[in-house]
């Protein structure tokens, strides 16, 4: 460190973590988009998806953890719709990291089935503002589509589990996913 | 790819969800992981098949239409005039942009000299994100892998800092930081 002293600190104050969670939020969404992209051009998207839900079944403990401790055999076989529930409330909670209050809204689970809506998804408003500000040629809904290939992997851990997306439905501003639990 | 967008009205009822607003400390601890996780998938399919560098091109390329306008040619004509306000100027810009990933405390730089600076981070929270992500993912790889493809981008030809004359001719690799040392060419 001697031979590069830096003994002064940049004249700036000091950022709002509202705006740091949206700046992080936005950078996220233009690099996990210039990964599109890139993987998009040059044929190898299912390779990219491929990775990441592998990854997935690493990281279940920082956002997937709870889930796990609802999706035992015994109490699936006792309480489905209870465990459907329990599961999603945990998934929700964890997906607030990039997404507004009330954007959610979930049915009463029922023969083992439960529907979720994402309205208003910022996600959604993110990728199309950042899709137009990098100029690239397809929709800010394609990195849905990802998510989709993602949910629908076999080796995706709450497909593992038995939480299989059964209708996904795109809708203006948001979307609306049905899960069965198998 | 997409499908076509529908106006879907089940006739199941549906409900807010039973759960507690997440307090935006931990949106914001949680986005940070979650973008480094990202970023780190990103580069393992990318090392695993030899397209890095495509990856950091079009990364690069990006940059240039995302990042603000301080980068204009009103602040050409000022580096080319005053280059060590120039350069602090331009660092201070750099520093508060990027405390969407670093805290305050992290940031140094030297009082720049003949249009060089030298600037550090220290204590890097991305370095410390990188190596839980690494442990945690099980990837093969070294601690820096990371900062290297930081570097690949700040040293691309076509990266808005390069294009603007702010040149990395120094990178050095600390413990816990890294130092960057930026010639105004």
């Amino acid at each position: 460190m001697a031979h590069h002293p830096t003994p002064n600190k940049p004249d700036i104050k000091d950022m709002a973590i509202e705006d740091k969670w949206d700046r992080v939020h936005d950078f996220f969404t233009m690099d996990h988009m210039v990964s599109y992209y890139t993987h998009k051009r040059l044929g190898t998207v299912k390779e990219w998806v491929g990775d990441t839900v592998e990854a997935y079944n690493k990281m279940m403990g920082r956002f997937m953890g709870p889930i796990a401790q609802f999706m035992g055999k015994l109490a699936v076989n006792i309480a489905p719709n209870m465990v459907l529930k329990k599961a999603i409330q945990e998934v929700l909670y964890s997906d607030q990291m990039m997404h507004g209050p009330g954007e959610y809204e979930v049915s009463e689970p029922k023969d083992g089935e439960i529907t979720v809506r994402f309205k208003n998804c910022l996600r959604l408003k993110k990728q199309n503002e950042m899709v137009k500000k990098l100029g690239y040629p397809f929709e800010g809904r394609e990195i849905c589509e990802v998510e989709k290939m993602h949910l629908t992997h076999p080796n995706h851990p709450t497909t593992k589990m038995g939480i299989i997306p059964t209708d996904i439905t795109w809708e203006e501003g948001g979307c609306l996913w049905t899960f069965k639990k198998v | 790819m997409v499908q076509e967008v529908k106006k879907h009205k089940p006739d199941i009822k549906m409900y807010p969800p039973n759960i507690k607003a997440m307090p935006l400390e931990e949106k914001y601890d949680r986005a940070l992981d979650f973008f480094e996780m990202d970023h780190m998938i990103s580069y393992y399919t990318h090392k695993r098949l030899g397209t890095v560098q495509e990856w950091v091109n079009d990364t690069v390329e990006a940059y240039n239409k995302s990042v603000p306008r301080f980068l204009g040619p009103v602040f050409k004509t000022f580096a080319v005039l005053a280059p060590n306000l120039a350069l602090r100027k331009c660092f201070d810009a750099v520093f508060n942009l990027d405390q969407q990933h670093h805290d305050l405390s992290e940031f140094e730089y030297s009082e720049p000299k003949d249009g060089q600076i030298v600037v550090r981070w220290k204590n890097c929270a991305r370095l410390k994100r990188h190596k839980k992500w690494i442990k945690q993912l099980g990837y093969d790889f070294d601690d820096r892998e990371i900062c290297e493809v930081e570097k690949m981008h700040l040293t691309n030809p076509n990266h808005p800092g390069c294009k603007m004359g702010f040149v990395p001719v120094e990178i050095v690799w600390e413990e816990g930081g890294c130092v960057w040392i930026y010639k105004r060419a």
